[in-house]
C-alpha cells in the first residue's frame, strides 16, 4: 500500500527537505503534493486523494490551524491525519494544535529520526508499506 | 526578561538549528557596538528580518555572506552549490531565521506565547542595521563558521 502526502509550507527549501526526509524514511510513498499555504492546500485536497498532510503553522493567507479547522469541517477530509511541523514551541500552542485535531506535532529544527517516528506511529509498521528501514539508519545528509 | 537571558537562548537556538539541520559547527562573539559593523567583502550578502510580538516585542535581523548562504542552501537541500537557485537560497536564509527565532523563545520560556511574523528579505546592509536605532535594547551576535561571519541582531522594542 502506498501513501499520498501533501506538504504545506511557505518555505520552498523546507518543503524540499521534508519531502526528502519522508522519501528516505522507508515508507512506501505514492505521490507527493505541495502547497505554500492553507488555501492552496485545500485546492489540492479538493482534487487529490491524500493519506497524510504535513503542514507548517505560520503561513500567509491561511495558516496551519485554519487549514486543520477547514479540514475538520469537511466529511471527506476530516479523517486525514495532519502533522504540524513548525517553529512554534509554546505549550499553549502545542495544546491548541492537538485540540484542533492535529494528529501530531514536530518542532523545527528536527532530525530525520523524529519525522520517521511520527510517520511510523501514524502510517504503521508492516501495514504501512514501509520497506528499506535500514536506509534511514545510514548517515543521513540533508 | 533580561536581554542576557534571551541572548543565551538565541545562541543555543542558533547552535541547535545550524548543527541539527546544516551540520555546521559555529562559534560566537558579541559585537560590542563600537565603531561600524562592516558588510562582508564585495558587499555581497543576504539579509532578512523577522518581527514578533508577545511578552516583549521586537525583531531579529540576520545577515549572511552570499557565498555562505549558497553553501548552507546546498547542504540543506543535499544538492551541489551550482544546482541551487536564488529563490532557494533566499528561502533558506529566511527559514534559518524563522527556526532560530521560534526555538529561542521555546528555550527562553515555553509557557509564553509569541507570534512570529513572516521573514522578509532586506537588501541594504546599512538600512537593515539602522532600523535598530529605535530599539529599547538590543544585542548583536557574530556567528563564525570556518570561512565566514554572519550577523544576528536582536532588537527589543518594548
Amino acid at each position: 500500500m502506498s501513501f499520498n502526502v501533501l506538504i504545506v509550507d511557505d518555505s520552498l527549501p523546507m518543503r524540499s527537505v521534508i519531502k526528502k526526509t519522508i522519501e528516505i524514511s522507508g515508507f512506501n510513498i505514492g505521490q507527493f503534493f505541495e502547497a505554500s499555504n492553507g488555501e492552496e492546500a485545500l485546492e489540492v485536497l479538493a482534487d487529490q486523494w491524500l493519506d497524510l498532510v504535513v503542514t507548517d503553522y505560520n503561513m500567509p493567507k491561511m495558516n496551519g490551524l485554519q487549514l486543520i479547522d477547514a479540514m475538520k469541517r469537511e466529511e471527506l477530509l476530516k479523517t486525514i491525519p495532519v502533522i504540524v511541523v513548525t517553529t512554534e514551541g509554546s505549550r499553549q500552542k502545542v495544546e491548541e494544535f492537538l485540540m484542533k485535531g492535529a494528529a501530531d506535532y514536530i518542532q523545527k529544527p528536527f532530525t530525520p529520526e523524529e519525522i520517521r517516528q511520527k510517520l511510523d506511529r501514524l502510517l504503521g509498521g508492516e501495514e504501512g508499506g514501509k520497506d528499506g528501514m535500514d536506509e534511514c539508519d545510514e548517515g543521513l545528509d540533508f | 526578561m533580561e536581554k542576557t537571558e534571551w541572548m543565551n537562548a538565541t545562541k543555543a537556538s542558533i547552535s541547535d538549528v545550524l548543527e541539527t539541520m546544516f551540520f555546521l559547527p559555529i562559534e560566537f562573539s558579541e559585537w560590542g557596538g563600537l565603531g561600524k559593523l562592516e558588510p562582508p567583502e564585495n558587499d555581497l550578502f543576504l539579509g532578512c528580518r523577522l518581527s514578533f510580538t508577545g511578552p516583549f516585542s521586537g525583531f531579529l535581523l540576520f545577515l549572511v555572506p552570499s557565498k555562505l548562504a549558497r553553501s548552507l542552501t546546498a547542504s540543506f537541500l543535499g544538492e551541489e552549490e551550482g544546482e541551487v537557485g536564488d529563490a532557494e537560497v533566499t528561502g533558506t536564509v529566511k527559514e534559518i531565521l524563522n527556526m532560530v527565532t521560534g526555538k529561542s523563545f521555546s528555550i527562553l520560556d515555553d509557557a509564553a506565547v509569541f507570534e512570529l511574523g513572516l521573514p522578509e528579505a532586506t537588501a541594504s546592509w546599512e538600512l537593515a542595521l539602522s532600523d535598530s536605532e529605535e530599539c529599547a535594547d538590543r544585542f548583536t551576535l557574530l556567528i563564525h563558521t570556518v570561512d565566514a561571519t554572519s550577523v544576528l541582531r536582536a532588537c527589543i522594542l518594548h
